[in-house]
């Protein structure tokens, strides 16, 4: 799996079936994916996906509005899921 | 009905709303007891985390809500969202532990995750041990339709500024039914906004990780945050009000909702059909977290009854 931070017009382009999580940050400018596709258009990349958490918590001013973060066990709840594209 | 002259033999059990007139007299009751139900009151959940600012209760084996996994079992509260666009988190509307417990100690727990629009539940006994299914409400297509139509969110999430179907004061009711199964099978469990069902939940088989085998301890029941270590995800912009809060010790069917929907206007719990037999809790939070069945809630710190 691959742990990106993208911009929104990246987004359109990314083969949905491939993500397994996505979350939108606070202004919708940017998106957290986690992808099989390998991206290369990327603002950021994370080695694993605890490191994908932890940024969340760092910056969560940017990603979760009541100073928390985004848990691993959130991440892995919160699927994406294309047939209802969240 | 103008004027009741005389009730005789049979019991009045409950007149839940009187509007627009005047009741001039009441010429004689003999020997019964009135007791007027009044629901001018919620309590709001504070955006500070901790016990020190919880609304929770501390179950001393008395109460009959010490469920597990195969337990039959249904939550329902009323609803009136605080958190706005920029949550894009989880906020826990209610969540059961065992006393003293972590997230894995026999957990149940009902959740609204705003990045994804979707209201979930889960039980526990482990990280590998667990049931989860969730309903979304911005898809008016297929098996999510139903949910859809029952929120009335339109494609958008749910928040303060787009509370979508409600009743009295902007408050939803919420009411989540389980079955008897240790499944989070669509056959098992059921969710209702206000008086209508959600419908088909996500995973018809529910999502399944391993096998969860809950005990009958006491619990540590919370409302508006987690009930484990750190009683988090309260929401943010300004706090989230409930009211109304009641646990009943079988799976209530359709029109048991209905009854307690009763249109929008809350109704006294004690008096639904099923409360001699089922209700095992019920607090009203009409100037206290005293129950009206069950035991006493604390209301800590910031979180505080208020007008609805």
């Amino acid at each position: 799996m691959n742990y990106y931070m993208i911009a929104e017009s990246v987004w359109e382009g990314l083969v949905k079936d491939n993500i397994s999580f996505m979350i939108k940050s606070i202004d919708r400018s940017k998106r957290l994916v986690i992808t099989s596709e390998t991206v290369s258009d990327t603002l950021n990349q994370f080695p694993r996906i605890d490191e994908l958490s932890e940024y969340t918590f760092t910056n969560h001013t940017n990603w979760v509005g009541d100073g928390t973060g985004i848990t691993l066990e959130e991440i892995e709840l919160n699927e994406y899921i294309s047939e209802i594209d969240d | 009905m103008g004027t009741t002259s005389k009730i005789m033999v049979s019991l009045a059990t409950a007149i839940n709303k009187v509007s627009g007139s005047a009741i001039s007299g009441l010429a004689n009751i003999v020997g019964q007891t009135i007791s007027l139900f009044t629901n001018a009151n919620s309590v709001a959940k504070s955006l500070t985390t901790g016990t020190a600012q919880a609304i929770y209760v501390t179950d001393s084996n008395s109460m009959g809500v010490e469920w597990d996994d195969d337990d039959d079992f249904s939550i329902s509260f009323w609803i009136k969202p605080g958190w706005n666009t920029s949550l894009n988190t989880n906020i826990h509307l209610f969540s059961s532990t065992d006393v003293g417990g972590g997230v894995n100690s026999d957990t149940f727990r009902m959740w609204y995750d705003d990045g994804n629009n979707r209201l979930n539940v889960q039980w526990r006994s482990g990280g590998s041990h667990r049931r989860h299914n969730f309903w979304t409400f911005h898809a008016n297509s297929g098996k999510y339709a139903p949910a859809y139509a029952a929120a009335g969110l339109g494609t958008t999430y749910w928040n303060s500024g787009n509370r979508g179907n409600v009743g009295d004061d902007d408050y939803t009711l919420i009411t989540f039914c389980k079955g008897t199964a240790n499944s989070a099978a669509d056959s098992n469990i059921d969710m209702y906004w206000n008086g209508t069902t959600l419908g088909t939940s996500h995973y018809t088989n529910g999502n399944h990780v391993g096998t969860p085998a809950m005990g009958n301890n006491d619990k540590q029941i919370f409302l508006g945050s987690s009930s484990w270590s750190g009683y988090v995800k309260s929401g943010n912009n300004t706090e989230t009000k409930y009211d109304g809060l009641t646990m009943w010790d079988t799976k209530l069917t359709a029109s048991h909702v209905t009854e307690l929907w009763n249109g929008g206007t809350p109704i006294n719990a004690t008096t639904h059909s099923a409360a001699d037999s089922y209700l095992k809790g019920y607090w009203e939070f009409e100037s206290d977290g005293t129950a009206t069945v069950g035991e006493d809630m604390v209301i800590n710190g910031n979180s505080n009854i208020e007008t609805r």
